[in-house]
């Protein structure tokens, strides 16, 4: 009797820590996937690219793994004009707790900063600031890609866009607070 | 058998045994529970807790397995297929036509993946068709084939796949979508007959 109730007892343990755990796992190795405070350009999505699961082909996308640990993070593009674009945040249990579009923005160019909560900063670009839930996710920009012949300018529009960390002496200062 | 070796070994099959339990019971259960709390509106399902933090564990599982990056319904909400209009499984040796009007949201797209979540493989690199570039009748409806054969017209080639999903995204739904996911008009998928 008492190895069923055993049984039983660490199945609910795995069963629920499973059930954490894949969210985590699978974004953690999505994350891994790009670099680090830095934007990278997605080509035309198709078959070949197996990135993440279900990629939208009508979109392309920069993306970014974005770490505010040591730092402000702060994202800033030109945003095309009558087209569908955005910018969204994820953190590392696959929320996706801000996303903003071309039509909500205030300003063009458009600044983006990410802060960890407490954390002290400059903002000399004025940008909107996000105070993210943890010091890591993804940063995802989508571009509609309106038809292939839009191709060429929808690069030139990706190359404006960056993602850098700022500020990181700041933050060790503000580190023991 | 000494009282040591005896509890020992009760503790390896616990181990063991509830190991095997419970990451088999997840993997076995949360497609259905998620599917239990997903909304349906005729072949479509959606779930708006996709991409929040009001999502529970089972959601998230399965938003990472199958929807990862996902936006939240404030932005996007998706709607997923994987039976027809009569509720069979869709299988890829069948041909079907999906038939519909224009959804209710700024930019709209149906794309379809095989069973692997990714996109199909095609000589012509068509995954799917969208607000810009599917072609409306005198009525406002649009007519889209998806099989593996060649068809006239609007056609989503399904390559080698088995099996395969179809999802409709809405950027920006309108205030019907938001109000009425279960009953707005969305596409059907009608099975054909072969030619």
């Amino acid at each position: 009797m008492w190895t069923a109730l055993g049984t039983l007892v660490v199945a609910v343990v795995v069963h629920i820590a499973t059930l954490v755990a894949i969210p985590l796992v699978i974004m953690n190795a999505a994350m891994a996937k790009f670099p680090v405070n830095e934007l990278s350009m997605g080509p035309k999505t198709t078959a070949e690219n197996r990135l993440v699961v279900r990629p939208c082909p009508d979109l392309v996308y920069s993306v970014a793994s974005y770490d505010v640990s040591k730092g402000p993070v702060l994202f800033t593009a030109q945003v095309p004009v009558d087209t569908y674009w955005s910018v969204s945040l994820y953190n590392q249990d696959t929320d996706n707790f801000f996303v903003i579009n071309d039509r909500q923005i205030k300003s063009n160019p458009y600044n983006l900063l990410l802060v960890k909560q407490g954390m002290k900063y400059e903002n000399p670009a004025n940008a909107q600031v996000v105070v993210t839930p943890g010091d890591r996710g993804l940063l995802l920009v989508r571009h509609l890609l309106v038809s292939d012949d839009k191709m060429n300018e929808l690069i030139e529009i990706q190359k404006q866009a960056s993602v850098k960390m700022i500020n990181a002496q700041a933050q060790a200062s503000t580190s023991s607070n | 058998m000494k009282k040591p070796v005896k509890i020992l070994i009760a503790v390896l099959i616990a181990l063991v045994l509830g190991t095997a339990i419970g990451v088999g019971s997840v993997i076995l259960s949360y497609n259905s529970a998620v599917a239990t709390q997903n909304i349906k509106n005729g072949s479509w399902q959606t779930n708006l807790g996709t991409g929040t933090e009001k999502a529970n564990p089972y959601l998230r599982a399965a938003t990472a397995v199958h929807y990862l990056l996902a936006l939240n319904q404030s932005e996007t909400i998706y709607y997923s297929a994987n039976t027809d209009d009569s509720g069979n499984l869709l299988n890829a040796n069948n041909d079907y036509r999906m038939e519909g009007k224009a959804p209710d949201a700024r930019w709209w797209s149906i794309t379809v993946y095989g069973a692997d979540d990714f996109l199909i493989p095609n000589a012509l690199n068509r995954y799917s068709y969208n607000a810009n570039n599917v072609s409306l009748d005198s009525n406002g409806k649009f007519s889209i084939y998806v099989s593996k054969q060649q068809q006239a017209g609007a056609w989503l080639p399904l390559g080698d796949q088995k099996r395969f999903v179809l999802a409709l995204r809405l950027y920006n739904p309108g205030q019907s979508v938001r109000t009425n996911p279960a009953t707005i008009e969305l596409p059907h998928i009608i099975k054909v007959m072969k030619k």
